[in-house]
C-alpha cells in the first residue's frame, strides 16, 4: 500500500512539475501564458517551439534564462523604484522600442547615474539578445 | 518472515478479493482497447497525429514514420500485446509484451511534455504493473529474492 502511494505521489509530482507545456498548437501554447508574470518568457518559449522548431531542451534553457532576467528586473524595481519607473518610461518591456533607446548614448553616462542603472540596461539588453537564442 | 513468503501471502489475499478480480479484468480490456487503434494505424502505415513537425513530439513521430517497417513492426507488436491481453490464458504474456512499450511511451510523453498522453500513459503503466503483480504467482520464479521451498 505504501509503495503504491509513493509511486502515485511521484507520478503526480512528475506530471505537475512542468510549468510550461509546448501544447499541440501555437495558439494553445500562448493561451497558457496569459496572466503570468513570466508571460514574455512564456511567449518566447512558444515561438521557439512552434515557429522555430527548436529542441525542447534549448527552448526551455532559453526560457529559464529569460525568467531569471525578468526576476532580476523585478528585484531591481523593488530596490530602486524611482529609477526603475524612470527607466520604464522608455522601456515598458517593449524591446523593439527599447532597442532604439539602447542605441543612444547611455543616460547613466550623461547624467552620472549609479551602476545599478547600468545593470538594468544590461539585463534588458540581455533579454533582448537572448530572446533569439533558441 | 522473508520477502518471498510475505509477497506470497499478500498475493493470495488479493486474489481472493472479488473487487480486485473485476478490476484486473477491467484493466486488461482497457489496456487492450488503448493499443488496438494505435497499433492498426501503424500497421496501415498512416501518420499517427496531425501535430506540426516543429513540435517536439512532431519531430519524433515524423522520424518514426520514416523508419520504414520499424514503424509497422511497433504496430504489429502493439496489436499482438492487445490481443494476448484479451485472452485470459495469454494475459500474462500480453502484459509482459505490453510493459516495455507503454513504459517507453510514458517516458517519451514526460520527456517531451506531450499533452496527449501526459496523464494517460503513466496511468497505463500503473495498470500494467497491477496486471504483472496480479500474475505474481507465474512471474515470481524470475525474481532475485525468490527462494524455492524444500
Amino acid at each position: 500500500m505504501k509503495t503504491l502511494f509513493s509511486i502515485s505521489i511521484t507520478l503526480l509530482i512528475l506530471t505537475c512539475s512542468c510549468e510550461i507545456m509546448p501544447r499541440n498548437t501555437l495558439k494553445d501554447c500562448r493561451a497558457q501564458c496569459k496572466g503570468s508574470t513570466k508571460s514574455k518568457a512564456c511567449l518566447e518559449f512558444c515561438d521557439c517551439i512552434h515557429k522555430r522548431g527548436s529542441l525542447l531542451i534549448n527552448a526551455w534553457k532559453n526560457t529559464t534564462r529569460l525568467w531569471r532576467i525578468v526576476q532580476e528586473k523585478i528585484d531591481h524595481k523593488k530596490s530602486f523604484p524611482i529609477m526603475e519607473s524612470f527607466l520604464l518610461r522608455f522601456n515598458r518591456f517593449n524591446y523593439s522600442k527599447y532597442s532604439f533607446i539602447l542605441s543612444k548614448k547611455p543616460f547613466s553616462l550623461r547624467f552620472g547615474f549609479g551602476s545599478k542603472f547600468l545593470d538594468a540596461r544590461k539585463s534588458s539588453r540581455a533579454f533582448f539578445s537572448s530572446a533569439l537564442k533558441c | 518472515m522473508s520477502i518471498s513468503s510475505t509477497l506470497d501471502r499478500l498475493h493470495f489475499k488479493a486474489k481472493q478479493n472479488k473487487f480486485l478480480q473485476y478490476f484486473a479484468v477491467f484493466n486488461r480490456l482497457a489496456l487492450a482497447a488503448g493499443f488496438l487503434p494505435s497499433g492498426f494505424v501503424k500497421i496501415m502505415d498512416e501518420r499517427f497525429t496531425s501535430l506540426s513537425v516543429n513540435h517536439p513530439m512532431g519531430h519524433y513521430l515524423e522520424a518514426l514514420h520514416r523508419t520504414g517497417y520499424y514503424y509497422t513492426f511497433i504496430g504489429i507488436l502493439q496489436v499482438t500485446a492487445a490481443i494476448l491481453l484479451v485472452i485470459p490464458r495469454t494475459a500474462t504474456l500480453g502484459a509482459l509484451i505490453y510493459f516495455p512499450i507503454i513504459l517507453n511511451i510514458c517516458i517519451l510523453s514526460l520527456a517531451l511534455r506531450f499533452e496527449g498522453s501526459f496523464v494517460s500513459s503513466p496511468l497505463m503503466v500503473l495498470a500494467n504493473l497491477y496486471l504483472l503483480c496480479w500474475d505474481y504467482d507465474k512471474l515470481k520464479y524470475i525474481l532475485p529474492f525468490y527462494k524455492q521451498k524444500t
